[in-house]
């Protein structure tokens, strides 16, 4: 009897394992994998993180923004310009145009008043935006001013404390009495800022001045720069993915834009499928205005956008070269075979990558143990050694893809002009800057922009002459002996190859700088990748000595750019004291009272702590208020006073450097500054879908882009 | 037997009851992350932190959590989880744990066979070259780490040969051909450890159950070489490996972190990893949860299987 069960046992998991498998193969794969279509054009993509959140009220970074750059639509747009002779894209010019909006005016002469805070003949302070009458949602709803409305209340609304809510009072764009209501200082929307005055036009009052048409009348780049961020978000579907406050919380979110069923598009494009973590795909939206507007004529000629998540790089890559990717970064373990192929391409970039070096004295002592010394660190003259012992050039070869030696807090991507294409590092001042930083003496050099050429940041000879001063400065104080060896702890988020091989370049040549001086032989550099996340907040904290990191952002805006490096809640030196380290200088275009003229023959000079010289630059003398280059001077004394503490060591500008698919061209491979290289807007396929797939076969269904 | 049992799931919930709780004061007392980017307003950060109870006391914060799961089933939204914020995490964990279950399921349906007839083979041929080579094997297999095996696979099946796709294909319906074409390259990969595994320790019981004196009385009674081995030695020598099935049939839930990265298989495996490095709470108490019970589960489970493959052994019996 016992047989006869186990037999039947037996039998029926075989039965099952076959049904299983026969289930298997005869159900019809209905999950939506594409199969190459003649005719389609698809944009194959990957990303490392999946995005999980592009609800622009409260997305958290650039990831989430993947999916946002593709469904949305701004009131304002940079386009090339076009020739009208041959109605051919200008790819070095650009144009600011209308988008969503047909019309911006200046209406502040018509909200005069205490209200709304706005004196007579004070102008650029109120804005009304005219819509488009045919702007819609991708399930064919109209869009109105009300729309835009609902939108600011719900990012400011105070229940949910959005992520991005500060976006409007904070910062340039300061909608009038946005943070009142943020803090339920006031609950009536009504007297916030932004209102519609009808289905088609809405208002928009400022608590500053923000000049957003040129002298001509003609739309700024600051119109797009400023008004961009307004959010819109349908109202039906944001008012059901609220969810109410869980149990042992007062704080309501929202899951708007987080899945394919809480997502609606106004852009060109539309979310059609998403798995979390897996993949994304976006097709185009009928109900988008683009399709029917001549404008737009030759444009998003891609049907389909796929964006599958492949966290490994090696299996991306491998990817890319059967395929089925049709663009990917160049890893610096194939720079060398690919950085020379027709098909990469460099864009530069406004991120500065720096060593970080503790500035907490306090700090460095208190975690010295028997034998060993970081006090050191703390003279200036060690940290110049340190800085003036690094080799950029080597390192970036070493370290980075195409990468290049960084040696101000801004590289070619500043501009303090963006209008007018001014680069602020082509500017005398930051000329100026670094070549008083890192010793070249102009006169030695026929012109200052041989002497600046000459900059390399690297001089061994006076490393080892300032190791050796500050060695006897900290014997004579008693902080070192003989016998002591100096150990700084290099800190990582994380430890893998990237972050080693950073550190075994910094630590060869430092240890390769100190042959020759007093610590040759007794100085040790540890790595220690414990902190994680928390890695930032460790070492403003001071919990070790050097970090690797960099900044980026306000590319445009140099002077606010400079948050970065002296307010405590941002600078990696948070012990420095900015808010009491003096500096004396005269800003011209102002005048005796510290009000901003513009006048040349007016100067202001005054000596103050560096933090109230980064608020006048941002607040009175802000841009727009004082000419920028009346404000550029003062930028390049506070750069220069920054680089002078060698807290921050800049070493990188960085440049990152892809390969595209033979699919598909850009508009141009010339980079511009306000449209990149086209995007996905501009380009153009060399084959279909079908195409494609037959053509990678050709080859042996391996590509070579060597 | 079965008040043992009974005693045991008592225990069971009294161990996962204490170790949750264990977790929830620990991570509770590690310093919260607060991460404001460049002009960012940090209020809002603390606000937030603020607004959903993070700075009341430790014990109101676990009232409120205890008794949000048992009423509501609730088990929070991410955080601070990179690919999940504003998610469900009880929804998160159940749309992940398909792949991860499935593929490791596939892996050990493959790996528990295949390790078993090679451990069986190198026993019945012991010190032979067929020996050798099983042996050879095994210890290749076991010294290799999976992703080396795993970039193996892709690198020679997948990209090389073509004869299989780089990743796990996207979509929920797993059922299907196409689906199940992905995922072998991540199959394979799991397996070779298992098989390896699985073929040693049957080589090593086996071995040993051969040269039992009963298999002499069974073969002076008649029997043939081949009766011997499938009616005795086999379920012998099997008592300590079925045990070891079950135990890692269960452990599968954990998934495999770097195989799930190489092969971008969207489960389970990233999930712990990213739960405590970004220091989210709820993915990181829900996730601790799980593979708690599952692992005090499969502790009783392997431990009562052993009374049911050997009638010899009766546990909780004095």
């Amino acid at each position: 009897m016992k047989n006869r069960h186990k037999k039947l046992a037996v039998g029926i998991s075989v039965v099952a394992l076959l049904s299983s498998i026969g289930i298997t193969g005869c159900k019809k794969n209905t999950n939506g994998n594409y199969q190459p279509t003649a005719g389609v054009y698809s944009y194959n993509t990957y990303t490392a993180v999946s995005p999980s959140n592009w609800n622009a009220l409260t997305y958290r970074d650039n990831n989430d923004r993947q999916i946002m750059t593709y469904i949305t639509g701004s009131l304002f747009e940079y386009d090339f310009a076009k020739d009208d002779d041959d109605d051919e894209w200008e790819t070095d010019e650009h144009i600011v145009s209308y988008a969503m909006a047909t019309d911006l005016k200046d209406v502040s002469g018509e909200y005069v008043g205490e209200d709304w805070g706005i004196k007579e003949n004070e102008k650029a302070k109120a804005w009304k935006i005219t819509l488009r009458q045919d702007l819609k949602w991708e399930d064919g709803t109209p869009i109105k001013a009300t729309d835009y409305v609902y939108s600011m209340r719900e990012q400011l609304n105070p229940d949910f404390k959005n992520f991005r809510a500060d976006s409007f009072y904070k910062g340039a764009l300061v909608i009038k009495g946005a943070k009142d209501y943020f803090d339920r200082k006031q609950t009536d929307f009504a007297k916030v800022g932004f209102f519609a005055l009808d289905d088609y036009s809405f208002v928009v009052i400022l608590e500053q001045p923000l000049q957003l048409l040129k002298a001509d009348g003609t739309l700024s780049y600051k119109a797009v720069y400023n008004f961009t961020a307004f959010p819109l978000v349908k109202r039906d579907l944001y008012e059901s993915c609220k969810q109410a406050p869980i149990t042992g919380s007062a704080l309501w979110t929202t899951n708007y834009n987080s899945s394919k069923a809480t997502t609606s598009s106004y852009g060109p494009y539309k979310l059609s499928y998403f798995q979390s973590g897996k993949l994304y795909v976006l097709e185009k939206n009928e109900n988008w205005y683009g399709w029917k507007d001549e404008r737009y004529k030759g444009q998003y000629r891609t049907d389909r956008i796929s964006c599958e998540t492949v966290a490994e790089y090696n299996t991306a890559w491998m990817k890319f070269q059967k395929g089925e990717l049709d663009g990917i970064g160049i890893d610096v373990s194939i720079a060398s075979d690919y950085k020379g192929s027709d098909q990469a391409y460099f864009t530069p970039d406004d991120f500065v990558g720096s060593i970080q070096l503790q500035s907490s004295k306090e700090s460095l002592k208190k975690r010295e143990t028997a034998g060993y010394d970081k006090e050191i660190l703390a003279q200036t003259e060690f940290r110049k050694a340190l800085s003036l012992g690094l080799d950029r050039t080597a390192y970036n070869v070493a370290c980075t893809t195409s990468s290049r030696a960084g040696f101000g807090l801004f590289n070619s991507m500043h501009y303090y002009d963006v209008e007018n294409g001014k680069v602020y590092r082509d500017s005398e001042q930051a000329k100026r800057v670094l070549c008083e930083i890192y010793g070249v003496n102009v006169e030695d050099y026929g012109s200052l922009d041989s002497a600046v050429n000459a900059v390399t940041g690297y001089d061994p000879t006076l490393a080892k002459s300032l190791v050796d001063s500050a060695y006897q400065k900290a014997k004579a104080a008693g902080e070192i002996s003989d016998n002591d060896k100096v150990r700084l702890t290099y800190g990582a988020a994380v430890d893998n190859e990237i972050t080693r091989r950073y550190f075994e370049n910094l630590n060869a040549q430092w240890q390769t700088m100190l042959k020759g001086t007093a610590l040759e032989g007794r100085f040790e550099l540890v790595f220690d990748a414990s902190f994680g996340g928390e890695w930032a907040n460790s070492f403003r904290a001071g919990a070790y000595d050097i970090c690797q990191a960099g900044w980026r952002g306000a590319a445009w805006d140099p002077g606010y750019f400079l948050l970065a490096y002296l307010d405590p809640a941002y600078a990696y030196s948070a012990s420095w004291d900015t808010k009491n380290h003096s500096l004396t200088f005269t800003v011209n275009g102002v005048n005796a009272q510290g009000t901003a003229t513009n006048n040349s023959t007016d100067s202001y000079q005054a000596t103050m702590g560096l933090m109230d010289w980064y608020d006048a630059l941002n607040g009175k003398w802000g841009t727009g208020t004082l000419d920028e280059n009346f404000r550029l001077p003062l930028i390049a004394r506070m750069e220069k006073e920054i680089l002078a503490q060698y807290y921050t060591v800049p070493i990188s500008n960085n440049y990152s450097a892809s390969l595209t698919s033979y699919k598909f061209d850009y508009a141009t491979y010339d980079y511009n500054r306000f449209m990149e290289y086209g995007g996905l807007r501009y380009a153009s396929y060399n084959y279909d879908d079908l195409e494609w797939k037959k053509f990678v076969q050709r080859q042996g269904g391996t590509l070579n882009y060597k | 037997m079965f008040r043992y049992v009974l005693k045991r799931i008592g225990l069971m919930f009294l161990s996962f009851i204490i170790i949750m709780t264990a977790c929830f004061f620990l991570v509770k007392m590690l310093p919260l992350v607060v991460n404001a980017t460049l002009g960012q307003d940090a209020e809002i950060a603390e606000a937030q932190i603020v607004a959903r109870g993070y700075r009341d006391p430790i014990l109101v914060q676990y009232v409120a959590y205890i008794r949000r799961i048992i009423t509501q089933w609730d088990w929070g939204v991410g955080v601070n989880m990179p690919e999940y914020v504003g998610q469900g995490v009880w929804g998160v964990f159940i749309e992940k744990l398909p792949p991860t279950v499935l593929i490791n399921a596939y892996s050990t349906l493959f790996a528990v066979p295949l390790g078993i007839l090679l451990g069986v083979y190198a026993a019945l041929k012991k010190n032979s070259w067929q020996d050798h080579a099983v042996s050879t094997l095994v210890m290749v297999l076991v010294s290799a780490p999976s992703y080396v095996t795993a970039f193996l696979v892709q690198y020679l099946l997948c990209f090389k040969l073509g004869w299989l796709p780089l990743t796990m294909g996207a979509g929920t319906e797993y059922f299907t051909w196409e689906t199940f074409r992905s995922m072998l390259p991540a199959v394979f990969s799991l397996s070779f450890g298992s098989i390896a595994g699985y073929a040693r320790f049957t080589r090593a019981e086996l071995t040993e159950v051969l040269t039992g004196e009963y298999l002499l009385l069974a073969r002076a009674k008649g029997l043939t070489r081949r009766q011997c081995v499938t009616r005795h030695a086999l379920r012998n020598a099997m008592v300590p490996v079925f045990p070891s099935v079950i135990a890692e049939f269960i452990a599968v839930m954990s998934g495999s972190l770097i195989i799930e990265k190489i092969f971008a298989v969207p489960g389970v495996g990233r999930l712990y990893l990213t739960a405590i490095t970004s220091l989210d709470y709820d993915f990181f108490m829900m996730l601790s949860a799980f593979y708690t019970f599952i692992g005090l589960v499969a502790g009783i489970v392997v431990d009562i299987s052993y009374g049911f493959i050997d009638p010899r052994i009766r546990v909780g019996e004095k």
